[in-house]
């Protein structure tokens, strides 16, 4: 498995009430191409700053976010962004044309009506067929974040940036939309990194599960998720890794 | 029900007047009756006089309307982008908003004269302010995650105003392109009566004026006609569909 991420010494400093406080304390991991890494801690922790930097949305003071060899400084769709909010959508453009707009930014696809096939055979891969030009305000939660999914994907990004994308669903719509990513994940080999605090979500999701601790935001292990590996399910073997990331979290 | 309850109202509104108008306590001069206004109002309209007037007016504000909108935008992208120009433009506006066009009417007189760049500048004047604050509640109202998906689509510069912070602010442009309007063309019916008076020429205020001179009241009531279906026209039938086939199509209306 080659690299496709490389973040090496984050530290990251936010203001609050005009004091410095560090956010993020000498982040380093890195994720194979392919590969599914969850990061999960408790709220607050950092995880979304982390997957800000990650993105070239922010910079950090110190350290280095590597994505396929190179320096990452501007945000660009190499590393397309999914976020919890249901708003990500845009409002004024329909479902099919929030799909081809970032496409037609990236000059992706040689022309429009190419762009609109791939947008199209996506929106249906995610099950929205039948829902082109409908206006994202008209969607359920769970349809917008499918949405949002099928733009990334469309996008062809290096890297999957996921911040608690099912964070808001109901518990069915969230597993339905758990296992359309894993199956995704096996057609195309994407590559993604999965941000949650649900643990239950990261042991299902997660190749690999990045346990983050807080005040500051650290990494304090790294976890090969042997329960998805394995693919039997054990309950048994579930239940003790379930129970090791618990006392990690330090957790009641 | 709405729409009933109000056509009733105007109906007996206008039978007063015409009550009134009859009763014989009046002069014509003073109070005309409404079957003089409206006669009045159709020869205006024959005669192509009170289209002309009623053109050149429009013309006026839709160009005003044009250039101050796209200046505020511009100011408002600026000092989106630095600030030191948002502290600027802050400051411009707290001084200029609270400013009525009409009451800079003599300093204007002075510096452009008394032709029609100086109707322009005030009704510029009358769209800008309201408009620039808009437009900056409106950009500052932009939910972060819109504007941080585009960019991280790629979007960037002018751009990414012109495609994400534009339309993501609609709510708020136009409601300032409501104020500024309704600012505007009270302004400029103002400052045409007053033209009028120093020897400028045309448009509705000035058709007024006009027929004040020449004693005609049942003439000016039909330009006041005109003034008020040209308000309810912008306001309740042009607005309203922008705003049905905009914002309230996207769901954007209640945010
Ligand atoms: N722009 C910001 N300015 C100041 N503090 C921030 C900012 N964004 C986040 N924080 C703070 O940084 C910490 C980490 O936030 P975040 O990355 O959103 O955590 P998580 O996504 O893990 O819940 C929190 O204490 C939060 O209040
Ligand atoms: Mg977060």
């Amino acid at each position: 498995m080659s690299e496709k991420l490389r973040v090496s010494g984050i530290n990251k400093y936010y203001y609050k009430n005009g004091e410095r406080f560090k956010v993020l304390d000498s982040i380093s991991f890195t994720a194979g191409s392919g590969e599914v890494l969850c990061l999960l801690g408790p709220s607050g922790c950092g995880k979304s700053t982390l997957l800000r930097l990650i993105c070239g949305l922010d910079e950090p003071e110190d350290g280095l976010v590597r994505l396929d060899g190179k320096a990452v400084s501007c945000p660009s769709p190499a590393a397309v962004m999914i976020f919890q909010e249901f708003g990500q959508l845009f409002p004024w453009r329909t479902v099919l044309d929030n799909v081809i707009y970032p496409m037609r930014v990236n000059g992706i696809g040689r022309s429009e009506a190419e762009r609109k096939q791939t947008a199209e055979t996506w929106l249906v891969r995610v099950g929205l067929e039948g829902f082109f030009h409908v206006f994202p305000h008209t969607l359920s939660g769970g349809m917008k974040q499918k949405a949002a999914l099928a733009r990334a994907l469309a996008l062809e990004p290096s890297l999957l940036l996921m911040d608690e994308p099912f964070g808001s669903l109901d518990a069915l719509t969230r597993e339905g939309l758990q296992r359309l990513l894993l199956q995704i994940r096996e057609e195309t080999g994407s590559t993604i990194l999965f941000v949650t605090h649900d643990i239950q979500e990261a042991l299902t999701l997660g190749d690999r599960i990045l346990v983050m601790g807080k005040e500051p935001g650290r990494i304090l292990k790294v976890l090969e998720n042997s329960v998805k590996k394995t693919g039997k399910r054990s309950n048994q073997e579930k239940s003790a890794l379930y129970d090791v990331i618990h006392n990690l979290l330090g957790t009641v | 029900m709405m729409r009933i309850h109000k056509s009733i109202w105007f109906v007996l509104f206008l039978s007063l007047w015409e009550l009134l108008a009859r009763s014989g306590r009046f002069s014509p001069l003073v109070f005309p009756p409404l079957a003089a206004v409206f006669k009045a109002l159709f020869h205006a309209l024959a005669s192509g006089e009170l289209l002309q007037e009623t053109g050149f007016s429009i013309l006026l504000i839709l160009e005003g309307l044009l250039v101050g909108a796209v200046l505020a935008l511009l100011l408002g992208m600026a000092s989106s982008l630095s600030p030191l120009l948002r502290s600027f433009t802050e400051a411009l506006a707290a001084l200029a908003h609270p400013l009525p066009g009409i009451a800079l009417l003599p300093v204007i007189i002075l510096w452009l004269g008394t032709g029609r760049a100086s109707i322009l500048f005030i009704i510029i004047h009358s769209v800008l302010w309201p408009m620039l604050l808009n437009v900056m509640t409106g950009f500052r109202a932009v939910p972060k995650v819109l504007a941080e998906t585009g960019r991280n689509f790629g979007v960037r510069g002018a751009r990414l105003f012109l495609e994400v912070y534009v339309p993501a602010s609609l709510p708020y442009l136009l409601a300032g392109l409501r104020i500024a309007w309704a600012r505007a063309w009270r302004a400029l019916i103002s400052a045409e009566m007053i033209f009028g008076a120093v020897g400028g020429k045309g448009g509705l205020g000035w058709y007024i004026f006009k027929q004040r001179v020449f004693m005609d009241t049942a003439g000016m009531f039909s330009a006041l006609i005109v003034i008020i279906l040209i308000g309810i026209l912008v306001e309740e039938v042009i607005f309203e569909r922008v705003e049905a086939a905009t914002i309230r199509k996207w769901g954007m209306t209640d945010q």
